[in-house]
């Protein structure tokens, strides 16, 4: 015992540990550098053509060249697994999704379903569930280049262009993440942002592809994209949502229904309404833009002789940003006006309340859920609300639903 | 050597909130969703109400371990039955909290990260923390406390704001029997009272202030209860698979921050304090093997710990193997007996010896703990 308390004593101990925590770290000295062996992937895009899956990898180049330091890598195969192992034998390293920042889905992809796709990412290849989510349209290859090359030449990167508007959008901060909630959610319902690449130019659209990185065909691929591209391509977002119900996509919403739908969110902002035909003591029939610098949502949920009611207070502080009319009178110069006039005001509240109609109606026909009812009747009238569903059916849940708007209007000073 | 009334505090305190940043909340949401946050609030207040009651008797018990204190109520064998199954308590925490360790460190934390890189120098630390003795794990345990605390909150604040209230709604809308079960299934990683029973006669009351003991429990049940309101208003019905509650918060929060870096400092920080954890349970483990086979020394009983440690990791895939075994029935009915019927027994025994004994006062503290050895009965007829 004393011997072995000899051995183990404190100062022997460290010796030991030194000596057991060398024998293992030595041979690590020899070891090679994680960028030898591990490409870092920054954008991952997948498509579908026929029978084909198809993926695109935005892989990080480390060096002198700031311009050409975002590679775009190649590959195909028939299942998704073996498409990620042809990019990763053309790159001879492994493929490291840690980084990876955007997952992008094909047009194809998305009809056919892409829950199978984000579990074989996020699980497999654990790339990260903050990471954004969009559907892309155009060649898989084109805009896994143009999106390289958007963020080495231009200084830009898809997820500024995409957040940049998530005040405005219905998907927030869309990422893999908030996406799952929708799929696994009692209504299914995911919203991812849409962004397309155009031959030519289009209202707000980035010009790519003349002074991008290198593409890379890899695998099997016979489409590579060649080296550096000589037509300008153009990408283009301007809010359109594609809207997906149990990992399959389902619709499209355009900006201005996007605009009409956010008025029922919480959290969302919307950016501005324009109301015509304003004429009273300040305005001559004028079309006036009011800018949103505020909107609080509050929905009150209820039923009432078994029929669901739903009941959605929407406050907004507002600012008159532009003012368009033939003869402006001389009022309008006047310093500390307010511009905000009950005619105008009620002309607001008139246009928001249609087209808050006009989104719940948009719902309704299309049988999409995407400003959380079910969620709202849920929580409050849990009971009701399920003997509501058995008797209307999981899909037609919507129909039935007595709606009441009203809308407050006040100056944002 | 003892510890002060703060210190153990502190224990206490670490000991409630070391399993439950893990894998808890997405567990407890298999069975009993965002209502989780109720099974946790309850057991909590259960783990609080033992350590008052534990600890007041080992108040009463004075200088007399707890091998002494049983011996003098129940007898030499079933003290040492007793002490057997705490044993087992011990070795289930140790590896519940280990295995959570491990199953972070090296899949999480780090990429491709040697096993062995990580359970040799956590093997050497926590042998060297048990074998330095009680002490030495409070006062670790005293630095870290407020880091943690301050980290923790630190890390769920950023997410405060998307954690959606509305998603705990309606409450209770299966009844009671899902948290009931929920209680039962994952009780192993409640309990965190049990490691008081070995902290008899080594818990100075000098200082001791009533107020102290009810402050660390509330801070506690505060934190856990706050960050599990983030993480179910945050993750909703994807809770089940989040496994690493502090760390998918963080990720979750820190995609256009720059603040990402520290939050991984504050994960790391809490790391410590479940090492920490970690020793305060092979402490115990050791103590009770000591009783048990009626060790003098420290060393070998340390070594035994240490290799269980080790062991621990070496026995195959543990992150699956043992998760099983946590989730068994039967462990559930050996943890529920161990951390909540041991425990009354104990405080029974000693009621029925002591009864006419009370927590001796602050100023008389030390006079009283001689007599505080003597059975009531001999004290009378004296």
């Amino acid at each position: 015992m004393k011997k072995l308390k000899t051995i183990f004593s404190p100062r022997k101990l460290v010796l030991w540990l030194s000596i057991v925590i060398l024998i293992f770290t030595l041979p690590q000295l020899n070891a090679k550098a994680m960028s030898q062996t591990e490409a870092i992937v920054t954008m991952m895009f997948v498509d579908k053509e026929a029978d084909t899956i198809k993926v695109s990898a935005v892989v990080l180049a480390p060096g002198q060249d700031k311009t050409k330091n975002q590679q775009v890598y190649n590959g195909e195969g028939d299942t998704l697994s073996a498409a990620v192992d042809s990019v990763s034998l053309s790159l001879g390293k492994d493929m490291g999704f840690a980084q990876c920042q955007i997952m992008g889905l094909g047009d194809n992809i998305c009809k056919d379903g892409v829950i199978n796709v984000l579990d074989y990412m996020t699980r497999t290849k654990k790339v990260g569930r903050n990471a954004g989510l969009i559907n892309f349209s155009g060649k898989i290859d084109e805009f896994a280049q143009a999106t390289a090359d958007v963020n080495t030449s231009k200084n830009l990167s898809l997820e500024e262009i995409i957040n940049f508007d998530k005040r405005f959008i219905l998907a927030k901060n869309s990422n893999i993440e908030l996406f799952y909630m929708g799929y696994f959610g009692d209504t299914g319902i995911g919203v991812i942002p849409k962004i397309e690449l155009l031959d030519a130019p289009y209202k707000n659209s980035v010009e790519v592809g003349q002074s991008g990185g290198e593409s890379a065909g890899a695998g099997s691929s016979s489409s590579g994209g060649g080296q550096g591209q000589s037509k300008p391509k153009y990408l283009f977002y301007d809010g359109t949502m594609n809207v997906f119900k149990f990992g399959k996509s389902v619709n499209t919403i355009k900006p201005t229904m996007v605009d009409k739908l956010n008025y029922f969110v919480e959290k969302n902002q919307t950016g501005s309404v324009v109301v015509d035909g304003v004429s009273d003591y300040l305005y001559n029939n004028a079309r006036v833009v009011v800018n949103i610098a505020q909107k609080d949502t509050f929905t009150f949920v209820s039923f009432k002789d078994s029929k669901p009611r739903m009941d959605v207070k929407v406050n907004l502080s507002v600012m008159v940003e532009e003012v368009d009319e033939d003869n402006p009178t001389k009022k309008i110069l006047r310093r500390n006006q307010e511009f905000l006039t009950p005619e105008l005001v009620k002309k607001m509240k008139e246009k928001v309340e249609a087209d808050m109609h006009e989104g719940f109606s948009y719902c309704q026909q299309n049988k999409i859920d995407v400003i959380g009812v079910y969620k709202h009747f849920n929580a409050f009238a849990y009971k009701q609300w399920k003997n509501h569903i058995k008797q209307l059916g999981e899909d037609n849940f919507l129909d039935d639903i007595d709606l009441n708007i009203s809308v407050i209007v006040k100056s944002e000073f | 050597m003892k510890i002060n009334y703060r210190q153990t505090c502190i224990l206490i305190f670490l000991s409630q909130i070391a399993l439950k940043f893990l894998a808890l909340p997405s567990l407890l949401y298999t069975k009993s969703e965002s209502n989780s946050i109720f099974v946790a609030l309850a057991l909590m207040i259960l783990d609080g109400v033992y350590a008052f009651f534990i600890l007041n008797m080992a108040e009463i018990s004075g200088e007399k371990n707890i091998y002494e204190f049983l011996k003098s109520c129940l007898g030499t064998v079933v003290s040492k039955i007793f002490l057997a199954l705490l044993l087992i308590k011990f070795a289930l925490s140790m590896a519940n909290i280990s295995k959570g360790l491990e199953f972070f460190v090296v899949d999480n934390l780090y990429n491709e990260l040697s096993w062995f890189a990580y359970i040799l120098p956590l093997a050497a630390l926590i042998g060297y923390m048990i074998y330095k003795g009680i002490r030495n794990i409070a006062r670790v345990g005293e630095i870290v406390c407020w880091f943690v605390l301050v980290g923790i909150i630190f890390i769920t604040a950023k997410s405060f704001a998307n954690a959606e209230p509305e998603s705990f709604l309606p409450l209770f809308k299966d009844g009671l029997k899902p948290l009931m079960e929920s209680g039962f299934k994952y009780s192993s990683w409640f309990g965190s009272s049990t490691f008081l029973l070995m902290l008899f006669g080594k818990v100075d009351f000098k200082n001791k202030k009533k107020s102290q003991l009810i402050r660390y429990l509330l801070l506690a049940i505060l934190l856990v209860q706050f960050v599990y309101y983030v993480f179910y208003g945050v993750f909703q019905i994807t809770s089940p698979t989040h496994n690493f509650c502090l760390s998918d918060l963080s990720q979750f929060s820190s995609l256009h921050t720059s603040i990402e870096e520290l939050s991984w400092l504050v994960v790391a920080l809490w790391i410590v304090a479940q090492a920490v954890q970690l020793a305060l349970y092979g402490y115990c483990f050791q103590q009770a093997l000591k009783y048990i086979f009626n060790i003098k020394n420290n060393v070998w009983p340390t070594l035994v710990v240490m290799l269980y440690v080790f062991t621990l990791s070496v026995v195959g895939d543990l992150t699956i193997g043992l998760e099983q075994i946590f989730l068994s029935p039967a462990v559930s009915v050996i943890t529920i007996c161990t951390q909540y019927i041991l425990p009354i027994i104990v405080i029974v025994a000693g009621k029925i010896r002591y009864k006419n004994k009370k927590p001796p006062k602050q100023a008389e503290q030390h006079s009283l703990v001689e007599d505080s050895t003597k059975p009531a009965h001999e004290k009378k007829g004296a």
